[in-house]
């Protein structure tokens, strides 16, 4: 016997599920980056040259 | 042979094979008759330029005068600017021939995108088993070089999208230091973290591409005033013999794929032939390398692309993934991005001390080997900048991290997986030291054969 799933997988390329994943990601990276030290001290690389 | 026949020949060839790998945007045709018919007139004059009438390709970012620029996106398909990159124009001045624009990933892939079908030409596939893909996102180049449909191409890098497709097609590319080529009239996806390199079948080749194409550039507000030049011939053996090698041995043990590992092992360790100084140096384990670099590419690519991202024609866009991934950038907050911009720094002194020790860092270019076309490349999740934390991290984090501190690297074959495909190495040194790089590879490539290795056709 074969198990039946009881429900249809959701399509993992549905645009709804796609846009939660990616505001997830971006908080997830967000999170990363904020436990990450850094010297209070410490200006941004910018490519600004006066 | 003429250049011109030569010229024709390598367009009958991007014409006919091109499309078996979808590496081509556009044949430019007459553009490459009239460049070779002036080649020819030099070369009767006795011109020796060493790119003199050679054809090349150009990844479809990058602006060529009359000819489409897709940005490899079906809302651009019909763009065309009315000037050349300066790198094409560079090329032209050094007697090149341009022969094609070459397929890429829609936008560079700057939103993440989950298969390689991301791009206009289709999914790019691997002249090796084209059944697999040729990398992102200069998919074109890395297949067209590697297939032989042209001696080089340029590709582009904002992370990894010249390294992924040197290493999947065995090809060698050059990433250069940030700054050291123009990219005035090339598509922006970061500016703070794009670079444009040479792809090409050894790093001889390579050099000569990069002799022509880098330099100060008025247009470009971010070129630096450096030019390359290689290493002097009469005492390279000795500097290359001398260099100290940064390497980490969980790059493979821990992360290599069982079809990878030997050809990567066995790389290592001809490599250590040549350079026999090695010690151990690791990148910082806490940063986070993966957060750093999609959070910068994200926040600037959506800013570059929000008018895109906010129209009409967005939809037109091939994947679904890559277009929800550009819409949430869009919410970047700043402090997140200027957090990355902050942790940028601290990367660049962690290089600078690793760089007290060492010369130049050796790893694997990728630890797999291509993937299949039809395989999501998000699942499963893990990757080279995000491994899983089972795993010592050692310097898998390399192609990121050497992204976001701008530093250049060499991508380089080091011979087949046990499935037939390409498995290469990188080095990644300081800012600027693209001279040693490339002659480290080159005396690898003297003792070697894996770069002389084709597909069969």
């Amino acid at each position: 016997v074969t198990e039946q799933p009881k429900e249809t997988p959701r399509d993992i390329d549905d645009p709804e599920l796609l846009a939660t994943q990616a505001r997830e990601a971006i908080e997830k990276s967000a999170a990363e980056l904020r436990k990450t030290s850094v010297p209070i001290a410490t200006e941004p690389s910018t490519v600004y040259r006066p | 042979v003429s250049a011109v026949e030569l010229a024709d020949e390598f367009c009958d060839l991007l014409e006919r094979i091109g499309p078996t790998y979808n590496a081509v945007a556009t044949v430019t045709r007459e553009r490459a008759r009239r460049e070779a018919a002036r080649a020819d007139t030099a070369l009767k004059r006795g011109d020796t330029r060493p790119l003199l009438g050679i054809p090349y390709g150009a990844k479809d970012l990058l602006a060529a005068k009359g000819a489409p620029t897709t940005w490899g996106a079906p809302p651009y398909r019909d763009q065309v600017f009315d000037n050349d990159a300066t790198v094409i124009a560079l090329l032209g001045r050094a007697g090149s021939v341009l022969a094609a624009k070459l397929a890429m990933v829609e936008l560079a892939g700057g939103g993440g995108y989950r298969y390689p079908s991301a791009s206009l030409q289709g999914p790019g596939r691997n002249p090796w088993n084209t059944e697999h893909w040729s990398g992102g996102s200069s998919s074109g180049s890395g297949a067209a070089v590697a297939g032989g449909l042209v001696p080089f191409a340029l590709g582009s890098e904002t992370s990894g999208s010249i390294g992924t497709p040197s290493a999947y097609c065995g090809v060698t590319g050059v990433r250069p230091t940030y700054g050291l080529v123009s990219r005035h009239g090339a598509m922006a996806l970061s500016w703070t973290l794009d670079k444009i390199g040479p792809m090409a079948r050894s790093a001889d080749d390579a050099s000569q591409v990069l002799e022509a194409i880098a330099g100060p550039d008025k247009d470009d507000e971010t070129s630096a005033n450096r030019k390359y030049r290689p290493l002097d011939g009469r005492d390279v053996h000795q500097q290359v013999r001398a260099v100290r090698v940064a390497f980490a041995e969980e790059d493979i043990a821990d992360h290599a794929s069982e079809s990878a590992k030997a050809a990567l092992e066995n790389g290592i360790a001809e490599f250590k032939r040549i350079v026999p100084s090695f010690h151990r140096a690791t990148l910082p384990a806490d940063m986070p390398f993966g957060p750093m670099v999609g959070t910068v590419y994200g926040a600037e690519g959506a800013t570059i692309f929000a008018e895109l991202i906010e129209g009409e024609r967005f939809e037109e866009l091939v994947d679904a993934r890559q277009k929800a991934g550009l819409r949430a950038a869009l919410d970047i907050r700043a402090r997140d991005y200027l957090q990355a911009m902050r942790l940028r720094v601290r990367l660049s002194r962690a290089f600078d001390e690793i760089f007290h020790g060492a010369d130049v860092i050796l790893s694997a270019g990728r630890t797999i080997t291509a993937t299949p076309v039809t395989q999501p490349l998000d699942i499963p999740p893990s990757t080279a900048s995000n491994p899983p934390p089972s795993r010592r991290p050692g310097n898998i984090g390399l192609i990121a991290a050497g992204n976001l501190a701008g530093l250049p690297a060499i991508f380089f074959p080091c011979g087949l997986g046990t499935d037939g495909l390409p498995v290469g190495l990188q080095l990644v040194g300081r800012a600027f030291s693209e001279p040693l790089l490339i002659a480290l590879v080159s005396a690898y490539q003297r003792e070697t054969d894996h770069h002389t290795k084709r597909p069969a056709t």
